[in-house]
């Protein structure tokens, strides 16, 4: 025996997805990248990408992920061209972020 | 880099530590073995399925077998005396042992197979007919949370995996949008805690998923502040972003299990309030079980049983219902057995009796077993003057539907209750059988952990086949 098992049940997706104190945490955290990152455009999307890596992975994201974050962001506004992604879509995607595997479990 | 930036990242160190050991277990990450690990589909039915489902209604504290479905005249006829007269009396757990002691309640025939049962339950005694009663079961713990796990799990042990979590490994469950195993939440929370519901070394998207039987049933259900196109394409972003993590982290079970609770969960967000919602039963339904009855802890076991109905026909596999609150004790009546019993059974009485009529009446009752079990029975001397303490060596328990034969009483206890002296039954049997009614063979539902074939049954186990229609 030995192996401690820790409660996984869907429960727990359900508090990251659904609990109002997440979200509205998660909504906090992509404000703060904004005021850590101002700007518009590509590169600045990109380096808020990078502070949200950092600040919640401790590691910067690779091309593949700085990528798939911007495409996410991207279907989430009408105008994408300018890479200028309003408040809810950082929003979105902070929400998402904590709810990697990556987040939840230690590494 | 900052102080606190430095000890959040030593602290993942730390965490990569924890990780790589789990990595270094042969059974979890070696891709051999995890590849070996059924976690999408188990071994099937063995043999015919007379069971699909089952409610197990769980009897928290281990009611009395000679205050339930076990008469015993000559009780009432040495009322007062003491027991060592009589026979060999073992020690028990608070081992302050009294005089015999006749049951307060009278027992009566009832049905066509004129199975007596007390006063206790009088609408179940309307249900006998349905019922195999089972008078020699016994178990090999005196003490709750022992008897408890060995009652789930079929071990003393903490931490091996439940009866829910063996079937749905086993079988797979029939149903993509809730758990395949549900525990209904009374209030009650039985001694060995969440652990008697647990996945143990199965995989750990077996584990007991605990519902309440009111409002929503499960917190967080409801999403907040979207829409379900929006909360699909965040799901969608999550599963790529973690495919991608995937490389580094190595396939894990509880990381697999966490991404199926991730899809389980976002379709549990239509289905659970479904299921909840048992205001749409008819009244005739609502009122047959019970949901408007004048004692609390009726009304909620009422929901329980109602909501236990409505997830059979959702495909649920394995459904414990654990008992409400009375406001004193469990089934547990180390004194005052009269008003203690008397609650716990008005309780759950009338909602089981309208489960089996309900189950019958809609054709479901042949292919969902019921099980009422408590850890084990009651001594039939008092502790002090007016209880009664644990006994393990001989008690009730019945199943009904799901391929049992009904109407009959296996086994018996000696002329005062105390032991099992005919078709002695263990735990083991009863879960050998359990699982025989589900089409498996306890003998071949096996997993591997710790260099072993591990099984519910572990080496024991004997279907009970008199039992089996």
């Amino acid at each position: 025996m030995g192996r401690r098992n820790v409660s996984n049940v869907p429960a727990q997706p359900l508090i990251l997805l659904n609990d109002p104190l997440v979200v509205e945490l998660a909504d906090d955290w992509s404000k703060q990248a904004a005021k850590n990152t101002a700007g518009t455009g590509f590169n600045a999307a990109s380096k808020r990408i990078e502070w949200m890596y950092l600040s919640a992975f401790g590691r910067y994201p690779t091309k593949q992920e700085t990528a798939t974050s911007i495409a996410f962001l991207s279907s989430k506004t009408s105008d994408n061209k300018a890479y200028d992604f309003d408040e809810t879509c950082w929003s979105e995607l902070a929400h998402a972020l904590v709810n990697t595997k990556e987040f939840i479990f230690l590494r | 880099m900052s102080r606190r930036g430095m000890l959040a990242q030593c602290a993942n160190g730390f965490g990569a530590v924890a990780l790589a050991a789990l990595h270094a277990d042969p059974a979890f990450a070696n891709d051999v073995a995890l590849k070996s690990s059924p976690v999408h589909a188990g071994h099937g039915p063995h043999h015919t399925v007379r069971a699909k489902n089952v409610i197990f209604l769980y009897m928290d504290g281990g009611p009395s077998q000679v205050d339930t479905f076990d008469p015993k005249p000559l009780l009432d006829k040495n009322n007062g005396k003491d027991p060592g007269d009589l026979f060999k009396v073992e020690p028990t757990q608070f081992n302050n042992n009294g005089n015999l002691l006749a049951s307060p309640w009278k027992f009566k025939q009832h049905g066509d197979s004129g199975i007596p049962v007390s006063e206790l339950f009088p609408h179940v005694s309307q249900c006998v007919d349905e019922l195999a009663v089972i008078r020699s079961m016994t178990s090999g713990f005196p003490e709750h949370t022992f008897a408890n796990y060995f009652l789930h799990t079929g071990s003393a042990l903490q931490g091996r995996p439940s009866m829910g979590a063996w079937v749905n490994y086993g079988l797979g469950s029939e149903c993509q949008n809730l758990p395949g195993f549900v525990v209904l939440n009374g209030g009650l929370i039985p001694p060995g805690g969440l652990d008697c519901f647990g996945s143990g070394f199965l995989p750990a998207s077996y584990q007991g998923s605990v519902f309440k039987p009111s409002g929503t049933g499960v917190a967080n259900i409801t999403p907040h502040k979207t829409t379900p196109q929006d909360q699909r394409a965040k799901l969608d972003l999550i599963h790529e972003l973690d495919s991608f993590a995937e490389s580094q982290f190595g396939k894990h079970d509880s990381i697999e299990s966490a991404i199926k609770n991730y899809e389980l969960a976002y379709a549990m967000q239509m289905a659970v309030p479904q299921v909840m919602s048992i205001s749409d039963e008819p009244q005739h339904i609502q009122e047959l079980y019970g949901l408007e009855a004048e004692y609390e802890p009726t009304r909620i076991y009422a929901a329980q049983c109602l909501i236990a109905r409505r997830m059979v026909e959702q495909g649920v596999r394995f459904i414990e219902l654990t008992c409400p609150h009375v406001g004193h004790d469990r089934w547990d009546q180390h004194k005052n057995l009269k008003k203690g019993h008397e609650d716990n059974a008005r309780a759950v009485d009338q909602p089981i009796a309208a489960l089996l009529q309900d189950l019958r009446q809609r054709g479901m009752l042949d292919e969902t077993l019921v099980v009422w079990a408590g850890e084990f029975g009651r001594t039939p001397f008092a502790q002090g003057d007016n209880g009664r303490d644990h006994n393990q060596y001989g008690f009730t328990v019945w199943m009904a539907g799901g391929g049992v034969k009904p109407g009959i009483i296996y086994g018996a206890t000696d002329e005062f209750g105390y032991r099992a002296i005919e078709n002695r039954l263990e735990m083991h049997d009863l879960h050998a059988t359990m699982l025989h009614l589900l089409g498996v063979d306890h003998t071949r539902s096996t997993f591997r952990f710790s260099g072993r074939d591990m099984r519910l049954t572990d080496v024991h186990g004997h279907v009970v086949k008199e039992i089996v229609a």
